[in-house]
């Protein structure tokens, strides 16, 4: 087809014929099949490239509603998160100082230490430090401590101390209405649901302008992490921090952290927490200078 | 960008109470109702199709978002009432051509994924030429480009392209 025939054709989708110039285009798309399939194929080029900005215009505003049903919602929720993990907290550090301060047999005698440090008597840790008589030998009295866990377990203690799969109230689904929910909807159901296994399988069945997109591939990775395929999760997120697209960039560079942590690469966590450790602007920069200091 | 979404922001609270009030319908649809009406008014604007506003935003809006609502809930229950939401529909035809025709779950499905195969270059391209419906002047001087030419050259190329990719899609999807 010639140029000047796709210009007459853009012509009309675009409403600019004069009404002999569109009698002549109609007649013609009767009369000429060539001209009719390329008329066609047109509108459907024309339909596709408006459909690719619509999906992006309205994915945006998806995501401020959720916002903003969210900023409402706020102030009815009696628990927000920070109280939750706060009373975690609590309660974790409430029954270690049960088995590290109360007088059960595994104080007296700790399990991790060697046999000749166990010959010696346990000394409870308030009393490790009383001065000794004088007569007595200079023994360095070994103060009590909890057991020392090896390079890999800490690893898995960290990992297991600071990962939790990001959520926050722009993922939160929205109540749908008549319509049968999308392979999105539900993929980021099972995410929201804590239903990694299933949203992994979900994600499969995606379409591609979603599996491509890196806020999606993002919540890919964090089911992989949750589910323990941390080496298949790094490629993820470095892929994403590469291209700087997605809205969680500091989430994904702290995740890369941990999932470096949790693949046994030693070295590869610590740059990666030094990296946020060192963002001024990432909201796990402190979580990540703890877990740098512990590995340190 | 940052207009649109204030656009969006808003009105959307006050949209919702008002389309409460006449359509029996779960939040959900007035909120797609109300992204349908906001994307139009962004198309509508972006193409100078929408160079004047004969009512207010809020009015085009609501009045937008009521007939996409009207197409989705033509058999639930309505209750009715009359504003000038309803003089603007009665009055200008416009709106008569809410919503666009959209093609069906399978093409729609085949033309996203055509979409998803053309360079980033070339969809800007396009996007500028049959989205924004931008001359090749304009696109020229918004994209830089040193010849009026070359730039058809590219544009003619790349719709060409997507033609194809189009039309193996459409293969694949008979041939299965």
């Amino acid at each position: 087809m010639e140029d000047k025939d796709i210009n007459l054709i853009e012509r009309y989708f675009r409403n600019e014929l004069t009404s002999a110039e569109r009698e002549a285009f109609e007649q013609r798309r009767a009369q000429d099949e060539a001209f009719r399939q390329e008329a066609e194929l047109h509108g459907k080029a024309r339909q596709a490239i408006r459909l690719k900005e619509k999906a992006e215009i309205r994915q945006m505003l998806s995501e401020r509603g959720r916002l903003l049903d969210t900023q409402k919602n706020r102030a009815g929720r009696s628990w927000p998160w920070w109280l939750g993990g706060g009373l975690a907290l609590l309660l974790g550090a409430f029954f270690w100082l049960q088995r590290a301060g109360g007088p059960s047999p595994e104080r007296q005698s700790p399990p991790a230490v060697s046999p000749q440090e166990s010959a010696q008597p346990a000394v409870p840790p308030d009393t490790a430090q009383a001065p000794l008589p004088t007569e007595t030998p200079p023994v360095k009295k070994q103060e009590w401590q909890p057991p020392v866990a090896s390079t890999s377990e800490k690893q898995e203690l960290l990992f297991a101390q600071y990962f939790q799969p990001y959520k926050d109230e722009t993922l939160e689904p929205s109540v749908r209405g008549n319509e049968e929910p999308s392979a999105s909807d539900q993929f980021q159901q099972l995410y929201w649901d804590g239903r990694y296994r299933e949203a992994l399988a979900q994600f499969e069945n995606l379409p591609l302008v979603a599996k491509s997109n890196d806020n999606w591939l993002f919540i890919q990775a964090e089911c992989l992490l949750a589910t323990g395929k941390a080496a298949a999760a790094v490629p993820l997120y470095e892929a994403i921090l590469a291209n700087g697209r997605s809205r969680f960039m500091p989430e994904a560079s702290w995740h890369l952290a941990l999932a470096w942590l949790k693949s046994g690469s030693l070295e590869k966590a610590k740059r990666q927490l030094a990296v946020v450790a060192g963002d001024a602007g990432s909201p796990w920069r402190a979580n990540a200078a703890a877990v740098l200091k512990d590995l340190q | 960008m940052e207009a649109l979404e204030s656009l969006y922001t808003d009105y959307r609270e006050a949209f919702f109470r008002w389309a409460g009030r006449r359509f029996q319908a779960p939040r959900q649809d007035f909120e797609d109702a109300w992204q349908e009406a906001v994307f139009a008014f962004y198309e509508q604007v972006a193409s100078r199709k929408l160079t004047t506003l004969q009512y207010s935003a809020r009015t085009w809006l609501f009045a937008v978002g009521y007939r996409r609502l009207l197409n989705y809930h033509r058999k639930t229950r309505r209750i009715f009432w009359k504003d000038e939401i309803d003089d603007a529909l009665v009055k200008d035809a416009v709106f008569q051509s809410f919503p666009e025709e959209e093609p069906q779950a399978e093409e729609r499905a085949t033309l996203m994924a055509a979409m998803q195969e053309v360079p980033p270059q070339c969809g800007e391209l396009l996007k500028q030429r049959f989205f924004l419906e931008r001359s090749i002047a304009e696109m020229q001087a918004a994209l830089g480009y040193q010849s009026a030419n070359a730039l058809s050259v590219s544009l003619s190329r790349c719709l060409k392209r997507l033609k194809e990719i189009i039309t193996d899609k459409q293969g694949q999807l008979i041939s299965e």
